[in-house]
């Protein structure tokens, strides 16, 4: 796949297919594309997800997966569009690298490209009596392959070293390289610091994230946070 | 009529008017003026009452347009992430615009809005408007998003998004069709609609669809 950023405000993403060459996108974001582009539908099923975890990943109320996807066939072009403003990234995937992407940002990938949706955190928050869950739901991309994806306003791309730390807001975070570890913490403020003992409530790695159950919610007024821990890219976007 | 467009993410177009110039949109577009602006209106009466009320009523076109004439300045926007041009049409030469793109144009250019039939499928596309400006004069539009030009050759065909059009000669012809996800019955079933292009013509396409912005926005 080649990919390419047209436009600057609201950048369209034109991929030009050889004969033979299948693309996947999201259904219902295809711009404009030429009549010798064979368009199909490919199930999540066909591409290894079974139907279980996407019903638990639906179950769990903010997860807005489609069970289709769109298949480009080439030879051709075709245009895809988020209809956001914002930077488009091109990432080419080498055998087992992985990246996780935000969901919603994902614009296209090539079929060689594994794709697994996920949970990459989740927390939950309570106003009064009620309770609420929040999840971060991720599209997990692993190599070999080409990968396109979006961000909201700015991309701002990070190489951490190992150790190296990075904290984002949940909403920041557009995409990170499977080697990162992602902690969930709290960032509290002066005086909820003093009560509670400082930000440090998180789990270790990607599991101790997912591992957070309900109830175990921070401290009052406090604000999740993700701590990123390299090495490996994390990439966060200014319009979130 | 000088034009300035001020802004980049979300332009304005601030025309600069000599005493009786004049200049015409849609009601709503204004963000500012002069004091001295004299705002009117202008109906859109053309094919007489059956095409009228078939604009205005069936299909939302506004019956009047509104009229700012000079001196002095007013400045319009579509409210939306995008780019301003401009297109100088000679006496006879004709353009269409989709429906909210179209900003305001000088006032000896004639306006007029033609139906595009949709799919026809139950509780999908059933068509939309366009604007036909024909010259002498000068025409403003704004596309949502960032615009992208095609110049089609005889018989040449693109495939768009309905909500990607923003701007095509005469001579391109639009024709509405199911565009299947796939084969069998759940492909038709998952069928979305598309808009085919023929040409000869040049024809302008949009990269946001502004009723998807519109409905973010609500």
């Amino acid at each position: 796949m080649r990919a390419d950023t047209v436009g600057g405000i609201t950048p369209a993403i034109l991929l030009t297919l050889n004969t033979g060459e299948k693309v996947l996108s999201e259904h219902g974001i295809m711009l404009y594309m030429e009549p010798t582009v064979k368009l199909n539908r490919r199930t999540q099923k066909s591409l290894g997800v079974s139907r279980s975890h996407l019903m638990g990943m639906h179950a769990r109320g903010d997860s807005e997966e489609s069970y289709y996807f769109a298949e480009f066939t080439g030879p051709g072009h075709v245009t895809l569009s988020r209809d956001k403003g914002g930077d488009a990234r091109i990432q080419h995937l080498n055998p087992q690298q992985g990246l996780r992407i935000k969901s919603g940002h994902l614009v296209a990938f090539d079929e060689s490209v594994r794709y697994f949706p996920n949970v990459l955190a989740q927390w939950v928050t309570y106003n009064g009596d009620d309770q609420e869950v929040h999840y971060i739901f991720v599209d997990d991309m692993t190599g070999p392959g080409g990968v396109v994806f979006q961000g909201h306003g700015n991309v701002l791309s990070f190489q951490l070293r190992p150790g190296e730390m990075i904290r984002t807001t949940v909403h920041g975070l557009l995409a990170v390289e499977n080697t990162v570890t992602v902690n969930l913490n709290w960032l509290v403020g002066m005086q909820m610091n003093t009560v509670f003992g400082g930000a440090g409530f998180g789990g270790g790695g990607l599991m101790g994230a997912m591992m957070m159950q309900q109830g175990q919610a921070g401290p009052g007024n406090s604000q999740p946070v993700l701590d990123l821990v390299g090495p490996g890219v994390v990439m966060v976007n200014s319009g979130a | 009529m000088k034009l300035d467009v001020r802004g980049e993410f979300v332009p304005v177009a601030l025309a600069q008017l000599d005493p009786g110039e004049q200049i015409f949109c849609e009601g709503g577009l204004m963000v500012y003026s002069d004091p001295s602006i004299q705002v009117g209106v202008r109906p859109f009466t053309q094919g007489g009452l059956g095409q009228t009320m078939k604009r205005t009523l069936v299909g939302g076109i506004p019956f009047f347009m509104h009229v700012y004439s000079g001196p002095g300045y007013a400045a319009f926007s579509r409210f939306s992430p995008g780019e301003i041009r401009t297109l100088e049409l000679p006496a006879g030469q004709a353009v269409d615009i989709a429906e909210h793109s179209l900003l305001l144009a000088t006032g000896s250019v004639q306006y007029d809005a033609f139906y595009v039939p949709g799919t026809g499928r139950i509780g999908r596309m059933i068509g939309f408007w366009m604007d036909r400006l024909t010259g002498p004069g000068t025409v403003v539009y704004h596309g949502h998003g960032n615009i992208l030009g095609f110049t089609l050759a005889q018989g040449e065909v693109v495939e768009i998004d309905h909500g990607a059009l923003l701007i095509k000669d005469p001579t391109v012809q639009l024709q509405s069709f199911n565009q299947p996800l796939g084969g069998g019955l759940t492909g038709h079933a998952m069928s979305f609609e598309c808009l085919k292009a023929v040409g000869p013509g040049k024809l302008l396409i949009q990269t946001l669809d502004p009723t998807k912005v519109h409905h973010q926005t609500e």
